[in-house]
């Protein structure tokens, strides 16, 4: 029912209100007179002074890295399912996915053999 | 409260988001935004099987979409490789730049 | 709550199992030895093993398994060994090939044989999740394989360009099993089929047309049917030849083995009209573009690459006759798509292997104009790719007429007379480029500018070659052996 979805709406409206009151304070001159100076119109990241242009190119190697984490991260889809009935399956089940595992180690061994792993 | 809402709205949506992928893959030129819209269209696709389960109160639909998510996984992860290998030659992911073959 | 543990029969899936075990033991011999041809040659032999146990499993009847998510019927296992034939005759063409370029490398072989298992999966499966995975297995190995030339650009972007499209096609294909799914709730394709044949009011819903048409279009692009075609000149040009050669017969093959148990299971009684008139049309202008765009080029390689789409329409028109009149009619078609496909798989990759085998050595490349003379240089493979070049027209007594024959008498039988004609006129054009070939070879021998130095002829590529073009002849002489073997194939 389109009723259900009516605190959905009225939390949209206190978050939109809220966010034009929080970014439209500090514009009045009342509340927030303007005096700036240099230190205080420099960016802050933890105590770093800022370097360089926030638009850098990331080394093309880390995609590397990061299509090998998708592999491994993709792969616990299927133990979690596993898990959730892993008392009902018993032997099967482990035998099973004993299978998926070691199909899984051998391509690991596999890229490391390969040298996928060396960051260079 | 998730019942509530008709299956043609998830279809709608499943639709939009298709088309949407689809199109930027038939527009775009950037070879990773490209492979960007693929993936939205798989998850369309996932989106229609994950409501067509729940409408139809069958389990198969969900089993699909993990194995759609673990392919969709390891297409990402070889097409990432083929552009980085691709980058060696060539510094562009502009697809119109790859213009080697011809005839 | 029990689970019921079901019993698997793991003989009936034996020619997978087998492909699969070989390609992690390549991979564990990759990591152990630094000679890679050895990888190779076990690849060919691991491939012959393989095929051992197809033979008694022709002979048994059909044995469902894995709770009927594949089957193991005459049909799968014919395809088992076109797959496998394939993949061992383009190993064959890539031990020289990778060798000559100096990239031996045990990833190729491991691939190969990956995507092999995943064409005899797409083959065996009688459930579209079963279909998408074998589907993905196939292409994902493919991807990598066209691009697996790294000092090579084109080899790159052959590469990227059958991964953006491919993944695209998938995309599509699994929309269209997604709409299936919720038309009929289930993705197993006899209960889709049987779901409509108890469902009479339900047998002309929008939404499984919509899919039907989409997991239609997803199949289109796999099999490099026009108008979803445009990835293949680029991909086969520039992918590694022996690839192109593995990739050219063998995801056709696939395509067709998925499309054609899916439409004559699932779809063989609902929407056989629409499918039946969509896959006419795929056919005609298939056949009719890739031929015509044949003429115009300049390349071998990339000729046959168009030539390949071609051959897709041919063999559309065998998948348009499967609605046809009566059993024994349908048995027809799908027995001669079957032998189109093995035919094919013979004299193409045969004719990969002259281009393979000639590329590079010495000032030759894949141009049709580096064909000149090659009857006085090396005698026998201008003579083979003669044979490849007659056969693939379609002239008699090679096996592509064969192929043609039944394949365009399935389309007469089911009343398709004319797609039949459309299909031999297409071959009459297709004669024009074919033998433009054979007239290069043999005809321009006077031009002195020419080079002359003998061409080296390995022994893994002579043997596919000598094997593809023994069996060209041999088959296309007495045929009867082959179509017997293509009669079994029934599905379960």
């Amino acid at each position: 029912m389109p009723t259900d979805y009516i605190p959905v709406l009225l939390f949209l409206g206190v978050t939109f209100t809220l966010s034009v009151v929080a970014v439209g304070l500090p514009h009045i001159p009342f509340i927030n007179p303007l005096r700036p100076n240099k230190a205080k119109s420099e960016v802050v990241e933890s105590g770093k002074l800022a370097y360089g242009d926030a638009k850098r190119k990331i080394p093309i190697q880390y995609y590397t890295t990061a299509m090998l984490f998708i592999l491994f991260d993709i792969e616990v889809l299927f133990f979690y399912p596993w898990a959730v009935v892993f008392w009902e399956l018993r032997w099967y089940g482990i035998m099973a996915m004993s299978v998926f595992t070691l199909l899984l180690v051998i391509g690991f061994a596999y890229e490391w053999r390969k040298g996928a792993m060396e960051w260079d | 409260m998730i019942g509530a809402v008709p299956l043609s709205y998830y279809l709608l949506l499943s639709a939009i988001l298709f088309t949407i992928g689809a199109g930027g893959v038939l527009i775009r030129r950037n070879a990773i935004i490209i492979l960007m819209c693929v993936e939205m269209m798989m998850n369309a696709v996932n989106l229609t099987f994950v409501a067509f389960s729940s409408y139809l109160d069958s389990a198969t639909g969900q089993i699909f979409v993990f194995m759609v998510m673990v392919v969709a996984a390891v297409e990402v992860a070889v097409g990432l490789a083929l552009l980085v290998e691709l980058n060696r030659h060539k510094e562009a992911v502009n697809i119109d730049e790859f213009n080697s073959l011809k005839g | 709550m029990p689970i019921e543990f079901p019993v698997l029969n793991f003989f009936a899936l034996s020619p997978i199992i087998v492909v699969i075990v070989l390609a992690l033991v390549v991979m564990f011999m990759d990591m152990l030895s630094s000679d890679k041809t050895v990888l190779g040659y076990l690849t060919v032999f691991g491939l012959f093993g393989a095929l051992m146990p197809c033979v008694p499993l022709l002979n048994q009847t059909k044995a469902p398994t894995f709770q009927n998510m594949v089957v193991s019927d005459g049909y799968a296992v014919v395809f088992y060994i076109i797959f496998i034939v394939t993949a061992l005759l383009s190993s064959l063409i890539a031990l020289t090939y990778l060798e000559n370029r100096g990239m031996q490398q045990g990833e190729y072989y491991i691939l190969i044989l990956l995507s092999t298992s995943g064409m005899m999966l797409m083959a065996a499966s009688t459930d579209l999740i079963v279909t998408f995975l074998g589907l993905e297995i196939m292409s994902i190995a493919l991807y990598v394989l066209a691009g697996f030339n790294r000092r090579s650009i084109s080899s790159g972007e052959a590469g990227l360009k059958y991964f953006l499209l491919g993944a695209f096609a998938s995309a599509f294909f699994l929309y269209g099993v997604a709409f299936i799914y919720g038309a009929t709730g289930s993705t197993n394709i006899h209960e889709i089929g049987g779901w409509f044949s108890t469902n009479e009011i339900y047998q002309s819903n929008p939404i499984a047309l919509v899919g039907l048409a989409l997991l239609i279009i997803g199949f289109a692009f796999k099999v490099a049917a026009v108008p979803f075609h445009w990835w293949t000149p680029d991909v086969y040009h520039g992918a590694p030849t022996s690839a192109t050669a593995f990739m050219a017969v063998g995801a056709k093959a696939a395509g067709f083995a998925a499309l054609v148990r899916i439409l004559a299971i699932s779809f063989g009684g609902v929407f056989t009209v629409q499918w039946q008139i969509a896959i006419s049309l795929l056919a005609v202008i298939t056949m009719t573009s890739g031929n015509i765009a044949a003429l115009a080029q300049k390349d071998v390689k990339r000729m046959l690459a168009y030539s390949s789409i071609a051959h897709a329409g041919y063999l559309l028109v065998g998948v348009a006759a499967l609605p046809a009149s009566n059993e024994l009619y349908r048995v027809q078609a799908v027995s001669g798509l079957l032998f189109y496909l093995m035919s094919y798989a013979f004299m193409n990759i045969g004719a990969f292997a002259v281009v393979a085998l000639l590329e590079k050595q010495g000032k030759i490349g894949t141009k049709l104009s580096d064909y000149t003379t090659l009857s006085t240089r090396q005698p026998f493979v201008a003579f083979v790719m003669l044979l490849f070049m007659f056969s693939l027209t379609g002239i008699p007594p090679f096996i592509g007429f064969w192929g043609k024959w039944y394949i365009f008498w399935a389309a007469v039988d089911a009343n398709l007379g004319w797609l039949a004609a459309i299909g031999m006129i297409n071959s009459a054009i297709s004669a024009f480029y074919y033998l433009s070939v054979v007239v290069q070879m043999y005809m321009h021998t006077e031009q002195a500018d020419v080079e002359t130095t003998p061409i080296a002829l390995p022994a893994p590529i002579a043997i596919a070659v000598t094997v593809t073009a023994m069996f060209t002849l041999l088959f296309g002489l007495w045929p009867t052996p082959l179509i017997n073997l293509m009669s079994l194939a029934v599905f379960g």
